[in-house]
């Protein structure tokens, strides 16, 4: 654990096997569980779609971005 | 020579762990006792203005628990050392139980039909996390902590015990007292007359479990005893019990005033006294009957700079913490998007 000084098996704390197994398991359920609940959540927000009435996002560039960054989609062929 | 090298820097680590952790009990105390209170609120408003009541200020409030192990890593290794594994089930249990409830805080919110199990997550995670508490502490003050060698040779139940029970529940209790002090302050309507009328049982539940800890812990453990009880001692520690009990009568008599604050007050004035007697009865001891303070200690060129840190580092926090409740100040907003489910 610190290089030089102390091996990591003379560092164990004197914990008995079975309690850190059993704070392992619980840990990984609990957290398991949890994952299943924001997979629950975030479901419902997917399934549910966008709320009505809210703005949409642009499908295609706005004429007004492609206007600001200097790009004309006419340009393309003349280009060449 | 330094001039700090003169300087008791043990007793300085043991002032700022007591302080650190009389910050996080009284703090994340009230917030946990408003989940424990949860499943005795008696509609769903009242819930979801007790949880918006506490939305800016319970992760903050959790700060002060981080703080308080790192005090005790950093300043007595040695003790740390052992308490660590010596109450490893229930820490551990009580990060459970602080991962249940912090998590309810995002999804309760959401609705739909889970809800109730957020709800439940609230209040079960609240209460394991209070009661493990309060059995650490029980455990610590009350029980023998078997150490061979400096290393912890106990079994992981060995904590657990009538004792550690009493207090676990009287911690219960104790949050529960200053989550409906909480409740008076913060809110309005019915929610507070619910925190109104919880004040009671809980203030009467937490004074029987202070009494039975203070009346038998003098007879369980011999050094306490003569702690109190050594005569000029004894007046000197007088004052505590009797602000206590002071306090405690207060909030028996404010917790219908229309000084919304008293109550909180009063209950905070309560456990930090109650928090002293204890901090009295155990000193010096780093861990009780094995080790002091300074037998605990760490070296001296780490206390130097971890002090320094300290010195720089909660001014800073209870700065902003104190500019979080400022803002948040009155009573709770009812937020517009717990409307929309």
């Amino acid at each position: 654990v610190v290089y030089g000084h102390l091996r990591t098996a003379d560092a164990v704390s004197p914990i008995v096997g079975g309690a850190v197994a059993g704070s392992i398991i619980i840990a990984f359920l609990l957290y398991n569980l949890l994952l299943l609940g924001f997979l629950w959540y975030a479901g419902r927000l997917v399934w549910r779609g966008p709320v009505n009435g809210a703005p949409m996002p642009p499908a295609a560039p706005s004429a007004a971005l492609v206007g600001a960054i200097g790009l004309r989609p006419t340009n393309w062929s003349e280009s060449k | 020579m330094s001039i700090l090298s003169n300087f008791d820097f043990a007793a300085f680590f043991a002032v700022a762990a007591a302080i650190v952790i009389g910050l996080y009990v009284t703090l994340d105390g009230f917030d946990l006792g408003v989940g424990i209170l949860f499943p005795f609120a008696p509609r769903r408003v009242d819930r979801d203005v007790m949880m918006q009541s506490l939305e800016p200020f319970w992760d903050g409030n959790e700060t002060w628990l981080v703080l308080g192990a790192m005090v005790l890593l950093a300043g007595f290794p040695l003790a740390f050392a052992i308490l660590i594994p010596a109450f490893y089930v229930p820490l551990a249990l009580m990060l459970f139980g602080l991962v249940l409830r912090g998590i309810a805080f995002e999804f309760r919110g959401q609705g739909g039909p889970l809800e109730i199990v957020w709800t439940s997550a609230f209040a079960a995670g609240s209460f394991i996390a209070a009661f493990c508490q309060g059995a650490i502490l029980g455990a610590f003050v009350g029980r023998q902590i078997v150490v061979v060698d400096g290393v912890f040779a106990g079994g992981p139940f060995d904590w657990f015990g009538l004792f550690s029970v009493v207090t676990g529940l009287g911690v219960v209790a104790g949050y529960g007292l200053l989550g409906a002090c909480w409740l008076i302050w913060k809110t309005s309507g019915s929610t507070q007359t619910f925190g109104r009328e919880l004040a009671l049982p809980t203030l009467l539940c937490t004074g029987a479990a202070m009494a039975v800890v203070s009346l038998s812990t003098p007879f369980a453990v011999p050094h306490i005893a003569a702690r109190w009880f050594t005569w000029p001692d004894t007046l000197m520690l007088l004052p505590m019990p009797i602000i206590a009990s002071a306090a405690w009568a207060g909030v028996w008599r404010v917790r219908w005033s229309e000084r919304e604050w008293a109550p909180l007050a009063l209950a905070l004035v309560l456990f930090l006294t109650s928090l002293a007697g204890l901090g009295a009865s155990v000193w010096p001891a780093a861990v009780p009957g094995v080790m002091t303070i300074w037998q605990a200690s760490s070296m001296h060129r780490t206390q130097v700079i971890v002090a320094g840190a300290i010195m720089v580092v909660v001014p800073i926090v209870l700065a902003y913490m104190t500019f979080g409740y400022w803002v948040f100040r009155g009573k709770t907003k009812p937020s517009p998007g717990g409307l929309e489910r």
